[in-house]
């Protein structure tokens, strides 16, 4: 096909085109184009992506956008060399940066400010006294024919003003698909853009079908003036920018006088050795090896930026711990960056960093949750905000989202939409399931439209968020190199490409992460130094603990981090971990690749002795000797694929890689021939390379490297650690670290009791903000006191006034004292927080409903003394559970077990004492409900009452059959068969019920997906 | 001593919803103040509440707790309608009705020396619950002695019960027992005292008033005065609403309609009169005939609106009109007229203040009168005006609406010579014709002449999402000069003329 379609719009310019740039560039292809240019409204989001494919198809990619104007007009603009390429993403930074998210313009003196190296494709509308002299020849008439009559009135126009000015004239129709099957899908993403329905929408519809990238694009079209198509030849030779041109340049550190970046790394590699004592051959010989690399691919400046942020955290005492591939490199250990040593462990250094690869390492610094912010605000201190920002993360349709907007476009009743979204699990498509349920006629051929159009819907990028840690730093401003525009937090700007663009162009990537285990440790630490004199952190506490080793083999792990998802708790008694490797191994073993590969059952038969350790071939005895003879990391994957199947390591690093994208490319299973015919080739039995290959794929969701799980598996340990030992301080460490982890307050209150930890109920004459602890006879010395954080709706300013009052003799002495408005004292009363001022908690309500708050009250001790009737336990418990998510009085089930029992339903603790196929009619609360993507449609769901937890196992068939029931319900019956194995049960439920006795406590289950 | 009654229609819109969808009765229903999920629930039945649903929650978190809940909204003009209904209903077992202000459905009625017509108030009380069901209405009745003793033993009664209260005492017991929620107290302030252990009348009484309005706001005093017979708010029947009507008859059958309009004189300025008392000013008047003609025709009486533009106090315009309006009728309708009934409707007055400079040269209001004059004399659609629309299809692009009282805008005129655009608002098909023909393409035929130059095709495709449209547009210039607007209806395989240019 002749002629270069330059004005293309993806769906990176949110609702507004139908198809990805990837598929515009393939289409253009196809069609035989030349060359294609991408121009999204007011941003380059689709670039890299459409980069990628052209770079793959061989087919010119002009790079380009379509500008807002201040007066409403749109100019579009390509970029002819890589100077006109910044031009581009600065004049774009300045529009986006001075609107709020989601909008851009700029004037057009601005436009021609920027006007160095590109070319402008204009409208011919609007004042041309800027733009001209600015442009020069590099300024073009746009005729867009769409086959509309008032086409022809416009093009005349254009036709006489150009002429007028001297403009030539270029055709670019505006291309919104790639193909003309998308129409429907851009009708419908207008209307979403639009909040209108198909019918009202009108004419911000198009009107026809002429904006497919498509062969009648050129042809026919413009046909009385062919020279127009052939002047966009002429625009698309005169655009030799690529996107391969960007050159990237690290920020150089601060060095001490005379010192090179190399010589200055190494020297602090090498004092950190020794400061580790870890200095030794091995330690130096590998230094040595990882110090040369890093010298010749000039990564030393990344790592400095690195080591100064771990002297940042140190400093202002923040614990923070390298993850990744990185724990696999000894520069990174020495400089304090991780905390496993990689020699003793033997990792493998080339999944972090090799020659042949030359890629910019990925070293991940998670941080205190409660405390990242501050690091994140020092990066932008030390750079400027003109050379930090942080990476984009494009949000996209999912099936919940998809529905409702797509329903609303399409007029479907909103009651209906609602309810069937709700229905909808995160990883579930539209697929018209559930949906009778609601009501939904789906034999209707409005169902049929809303199920396809969702479907195709699915994956579209909806809009931009931001990356929870990712920055790019530049020597040279970041907006030469990408748009940057703001986030919708305040103080922070974004850049329009997500961490895969980032990746794909090599770009270094700072990634600071939230976690909040290591807020849990932090907190915990403290609380021992405080109360027991004691001094622990990371690095010191005891190593092979037979205590903590012990909890951990019973599953005793709610709270630990990793560890304390119900597959890792049922996983715990099988493997029974005796040592820091096997902790490695169980954090990796239930992760979807070994699942999916089925590799968890081989691994614990071997383990237990039920089968011996055998190899599928000699040469993978090195390999695969520390698991046992089963691949469980993604290094023993790679190192397979090269001694067992004849991969180059490039080729496994390549491999790698397609595991990791395989959802997203597709490339993955161009690799299963050659390897599962390498490993055939060499003598290894077909099943076992086609269940190695299987467990690549599960990689690709998630598999960890052994290097990222030790680093995990050392918080894991210390979390334990200070669970068997010091169960107070850990729980009080865990609450004040809340929002964090699987399980709600009350679960883990509810955990502490059982460990004999006692637990004070919230009061204000001693609660402080967060939980604290308090001495007691009892078996831990301290007790734990509830801290009024979890008083729902109290902010923490009127709290700290609160107990500064709280030596008050009444209500309305601590309000007149506190000066708080008088809804926080009714929070207060809710929550039975007045008890020590106002025994009755009805009588302290009724007298803080009654107070206006202020500085001067009206007082209501005039009022004549009330009494109301007391609260029962079951009362009680239900306004805790209320006001504070938790009780300390009791459990919700509790006191309804009398009823429960004479409905023959048994508690989880008498569910425990079952044997092995045994039938159980139980109830309890719902605290969590998981449905994990490697389960094939199985429902997890936990079951707690005030004698512990019951795990449910749910087919799909009985979980759809009841899927109001246990999808909605928080107090839920179940009948099902007893499946216990290594005194780990399950109940395989049959039927769900709801028990004959309501629950007045409001209670919230944790859904994970 | 005086007796009063209540009856309690509960949940009226409720009731509303379900007569009108009666296949929902089994099953939980509410009434909502929105179909949509953040619409507020306002009714529910028994069977919702089962559920846990209530009223104040959200439709979106009912369906949470009852998927299988069916609800409406409910208009409070049907709502109204109800009210007007039951009114008139207990009009023919009491003389003086008093509907409540504040709950639809509640109604006082006097019920003194009515125990001298029935053989007890009980069975009086039976009686017109029996009819207020037959009627389709399920509600409770309760003869008491206090406005709002009875209003609240009412309350709590079951429907289809009556309870006749035998002294003042027993009132008073059993007003305290009646739940806290029957007796119309907001959601927020229920909940509030539900904390405090308060759901009865009688717990409530317990509280100070002055507490209560401090905490719970001026309706939670009122209500605590009215109950602890503090406050008495005196029982108001509502007043009867005599209608604005003639009646003339005729001694022998009228065969001409001048002399219908001129015996009609007498009646409007009755009319209007009676209306001016009551300060109003006459919009709508409706005249229906009565007739007497000989066997074969039709003798069905006829009613006709009378056209009016705007509010009125002008007899002469008001009797022209009805000239008009029975000129318009056709001839033989107005023979034969033994009767007429005139019913008037009224509204405030126009007032306007005297010009101070001469009137314009056009002035609106002569438009409207002519507008009126034409409504009169063609009826009321004959005057339409043109709108625009929002779609991309001609015919949706323009489309007709009825004129109400607005006068149309003044044309702009346009410096440019204009070409029109005759559309044919419902496109027609053409003649089909041989696909090559010797002369040239005959779209009309022969009278038109070949197709001599051609502008398009302008593409149209849409509508997939209800009945797709894919047309190609053309404007067709033929050697007899005119235009041809016309387009192929792809998916057909047709011609379509849509219309002329000129």
């Amino acid at each position: 096909m002749s002629g270069v379609p330059l004005w293309c719009k993806s769906n990176y310019s949110f609702l507004e085109g139908a198809s990805f740039p990837d598929e515009l560039v393939e289409a253009a292809y196809e069609l035989g184009c030349p060359a294609i240019a991408i121009t999204d409204r007011d941003g380059v989001y689709g670039v890299v992506r459409a980069y990628e494919k052209a770079k793959a198809l061989g087919i010119k990619l002009i790079v380009g956008s379509e500008v807002t104007l201040d007066d409403g007009a749109t100019l579009v603009l390509l970029a002819m060399t890589r100077r006109g390429y910044a031009n581009l993403c600065q004049l774009l930074t300045l529009g986006r940066m001075r609107c709020e998210k989601g909008r851009s313009e700029v004037s057009r003196a601005e436009v021609a400010a920027h006007a160095e190296d590109l070319i402008a494709l204009w409208t011919l509308d609007g004042p041309h006294e800027a733009l001209q002299p600015a442009f020069g020849d590099r300024l073009y008439g746009l005729i867009a024919r769409h086959f509309l009559p008032e086409d022809v009135d416009t093009e005349a126009a254009q036709r006489a003003r150009a002429k007028a000015l001297g403009v030539p004239l270029v055709a670019a129709p505006e291309v919104l698909y790639h193909h003309s099957s998308k129409r429907r899908l851009q009708d419908v993403v207008t209307c979403i853009r639009h909040q209108r329905s198909l019918p009202e929408a009108g004419r911000l519809l198009k009107a026809n079908d002429s904006h497919a990238l498509s062969r009648s694009l050129f042809e026919g079209r413009y046909g009385d003036c062919l020279e127009l198509v052939r002047r966009s030849e002429e625009v698309a030779a005169r655009c030799t920018f690529s996107m391969s041109e960007l050159r990237y340049r690290y920020p150089t550190e601060k060095l001490p006088g005379g010192t090179s970046t190399t010589q200055w790394l190494e020297q602090l590699v090498f004092e950190g050795a020794a400061r580790r004592g870890v200095v030794n051959d091995a330690m130096t010989a590998q230094l040595k090896k990882e110090l040369q690399l890093i010298e010749t691919l000039d990564y030393g400046g990344y790592f400095l930026t690195m080591r100064e942020l771990v002297e940042f955290c140190q400093a202002n005492d923040i614990i923070c711990q390298g993850r990744g591939s990185a724990a696999s490199s000894a520069v990174c250990f020495c400089l304090g960056i991780t905390a496993v040593d990689p020699v003793k462990m033997g990792f493998l250094f080339e999944r972090f960093l090799s020659l042949e690869r030359a890629e910019p390492p990925d070293i991940d610094l998670d941080i205190e949750h409660e405390r990242r912010e501050e690091v994140i605000q020092h990066l932008y201190e030390k750079h400027g905000r003109t050379h930090a920002a942080m990476v984009a993360n494009v949000t996209s349709y999912r099936a919940r989202s998809a529905v409702r907007e797509v329903g609303k476009a399409l007029g479907v009743a909103q009651t209906e939409l609602d309810r069937y979204a709700k229905l909808l699990h995160h990883y579930d498509s539209p697929d018209g399931r559930y949906a009778k349920d609601v009501g939904l006629d789906t034999s209707a051929q409005s169902f049929e439209l809303l199920m396809s159009i969702c479907q195709e819907l699915e994956g579209f990028p909806r809009h931009l968020s931001i990356h929870p840690g990712g920055f790019i730093l530049g020597h040279d401003p970041i907006s030469t190199l990408v748009p940057v525009e703001n986030a919708t937090m305040e103080g922070r700007t974004v850049i329009q490409w997500s961490k895969d663009d980032v990746e794909t162009l090599g770009l270094f990537k700072v990634d600071l992460l939230a976690l909040g285990s290591l807020t849990h440790l932090h907190k915990s630490f403290e609380l021992i130094a405080k109360h027991r004199g004691r001094e622990i952190s990371l690095a010191t506490i005891p190593e092979d603990d037979p205590l903590t080793y012990a909890l951990i083999q019973k599953a005793d792990t709610i709270g630990v981090f990793q560890i304390e998802s119900r597959a890792q708790m049922s996983m715990l008694p099988r493997l029974k971990p005796k040592s820091y490797y096997d902790l490695v191994v169980q954090v990796s073993i239930v992760r979807p690749g070994p699942i999916t590969g089925g590799m968890v059952h081989p691994y614990l038969r071997r383990r237990n002795g039920a089968e011996p350790v055998t190899y599928p071939h000699p040469c993978l005895e090195p390999v695969l000797s520390r698991t046992l003879g089963v691949p469980l990391f993604q290094e023993q994957v790679m190192r397979i694929a090269i001694v067992g199947a004849n991969y180059s390591p490039g080729e496994a690093d390549q491999l790698r890689r397609d595991m990791a994208a395989w959802k997203r490319n597709g490339k993955l299973e161009g690799h299963h021939d050659k390897f599962v015919n390498g490993m055939i080739a060499r003598g290894i039995a077909p099943d076992f390379a086609e269940r190695v290959f299987a467990q690549v794929r599960g990689f690709g969701d998630y598999g960890f490297p052994e290097s990222h799980a030790a680093s995990f598996a050392l918080i894991s340990y210390a979390g334990s650690y200070l669970k068997a030992h010091y169960p107070v301080e850990f729980t009080c460490g865990l609450l004040n670290s809340l929002p964090m982890g699987f399980y709600s307050p009350a679960t883990l209150v509810e955990d502490a009791k059982r460990h004999g930890v006692q637990v004070l109920s919230i009061d204000l004459k001693s609660s402080e903000w967060n939980c604290t602890l308090e001495p007691t006879d009892g078996k831990h010395d301290y007790a734990l006191r509830m801290g009024l954080r979890f008083v729902k709706g109290l902010n923490e300013g009127d709290a700290t006034r609160l107990r500064d009052v709280r030596d008050s003799q009444s209500v309305t002495e601590l309000v007149r004292r506190s000066g708080v408005q008088a809804r926080s004292v009714t929070l207060l009363a809710e929550a039975g927080a007045l008890q020590s001022i106002e025994p009755s908690r009805r009588v302290a309500l009724w007298q803080a409903q009654g107070l206006h708050g202020g500085s001067t009250p009206l007082a209501v001790d005039s009022e004549p003394q009330l009494s109301f009737p007391g609260l029962s336990v079951q009362q009680s418990i239900s306004w805790d559970y209320s006001r504070t998510a938790h009780s300390t009085r009791g459990h919700p089930v509790g006191p309804v077990r009398r009823r429960l029992h004479a409905q023959g339903l048994k508690s989880a603790e008498e569910a425990r004492q079952l044997q092995h196929g045994q039938y159980v009619r139980a109830a309890g609360v719902v605290i969590c409900r998981q449905r994990p993507g490697t389960a094939s449609g199985v429902t997890f769901m936990t079951l707690e009452d005030e004698t512990g937890l019951l795990n449910l196992v749910v087919w799909r068939d009985v979980f759809e059959a009841y899927s109001v029931l246990a999808r909605t319900r928080t107090f839920l019956g179940v009948e099902g068969k007893v499946q216990k194995q290594d005194e780990v049960l399950h109940v395989l439920a049959e039927r769900f019920f709801e028990p004959n006795a309501a629950l007045e406590a409001p209670i919230e289950s944790r859904d994970f997906h | 001593m005086d007796r009063l009654a209540c009856v309690d229609v509960p949940v009226l819109p409720l009731q509303l919803l379900l007569r009108e969808r009666p296949s929902w009765a089994a099953g939980p229903v509410a009434v909502v103040e929105e179909d949509a999920p953040r619409g507020v629930i306002t009714h529910i039945n028994e069977a919702a509440r089962r559920h846990g649903v209530v009223p104040g929650l959200k439709y979106g978190e009912a369906l949470s707790l009852c998927a299988h809940l069916h609800a409406a909204v409910v208009a409070p003009e049907q709502v109204a309608l109800a009210v007007a209904e039951l009114l008139a209903l207990l009009r023919s077992w009491s003389p003086a009705i008093e509907p409540s202000a504040d709950e639809p459905g509640v109604l006082w009625a006097d019920v003194s020396g009515l125990s001298q017509l029935f053989p007890s108030l009980e069975e009086w009380g039976a009686k017109v619950l029996a009819a207020l069901r037959e009627a389709g209405w399920r509600a409770s009745l309760c003869v008491g002695f206090k406005r709002f003793g009875s209003y609240a033993v009412a309350k709590a009664l079951r429907v289809d019960q009556v309870k006749l209260l035998t002294s003042a005492e027993e009132e008073r017991q059993l007003q305290a027992k009646v739940p806290l929620r029957r007796v119309g107290l907001a959601p927020t302030a229920l909940l509030a005292l539900k904390k405090l252990g308060i759901e009865t009348l009688g717990q409530f009484l317990t509280l100070p008033v002055g507490g209560l309005r401090k905490r719970y706001g001026g309706a939670a005093e009122r209500l605590s005065l009215l109950a602890g017979g503090k406050r008495v708010e005196p029982f108001q029947p509502a007043a009867v609403v005599v209608p604005v009507e003639a009646r003339l008859d005729f001694d022998e059958p009228v065969l001409d309609s001048n002399q219908l309009v001129f015996s009609s004189l007498s009646v409007l300025r009755r009319l209007m009169h009676v209306l001016e008392e009551r300060q109003l000013a006459l919009r709508t008047l409706s005249v229906t005939l009565g007739f007497d003609r000989p066997r074969g025709v039709v003798n069905a009486p006829l009613k006709l609106n009378v056209a009016l533009a705007e509010a009125t106090l002008d007899g002469a315009r008001v009797a022209e009109q009805v000239r008009l309006t029975l000129a318009a009728s056709k001839e033989n309708e107005t023979l034969g007229v033994q009767w007429l009934f005139f019913e008037a409707g009224g509204a405030p007055a126009v007032t306007t203040q005297l010009a101070l400079v001469d009137r314009p040269r056009r002035d609106p209001s002569d438009t409207l009168r002519t507008l009126e004059r034409v409504r009169a004399a063609f009826g009321p659609i004959a005057v339409q005006q043109l709108v625009h629309g929002s779609g991309h299809l001609p015919e949706s692009r323009l489309h007709f609406e009825q004129l109400h009282d607005t006068p149309l805008p003044p044309a702009p005129t346009s410096p440019m010579p204009l070409r029109i655009r005759r559309m044919r608002f419902k496109a027609e098909p053409l003649p089909s014709r041989p696909v090559r023909e010797p002369d040239g393409w005959l779209v009309l035929g022969e009278r038109g002449g070949p197709v001599v130059k051609h502008h398009g095709p302008y593409l149209l495709n849409g509508g997939w999402w209800r009945s797709e449209v894919k047309r190609h547009y053309y404007f067709l210039e033929l050697t007899r000069g005119a235009v041809v607007w016309c387009y192929l209806d792809v998916l057909r395989r047709r011609w379509m003329l849509q219309g002329f240019v000129e």
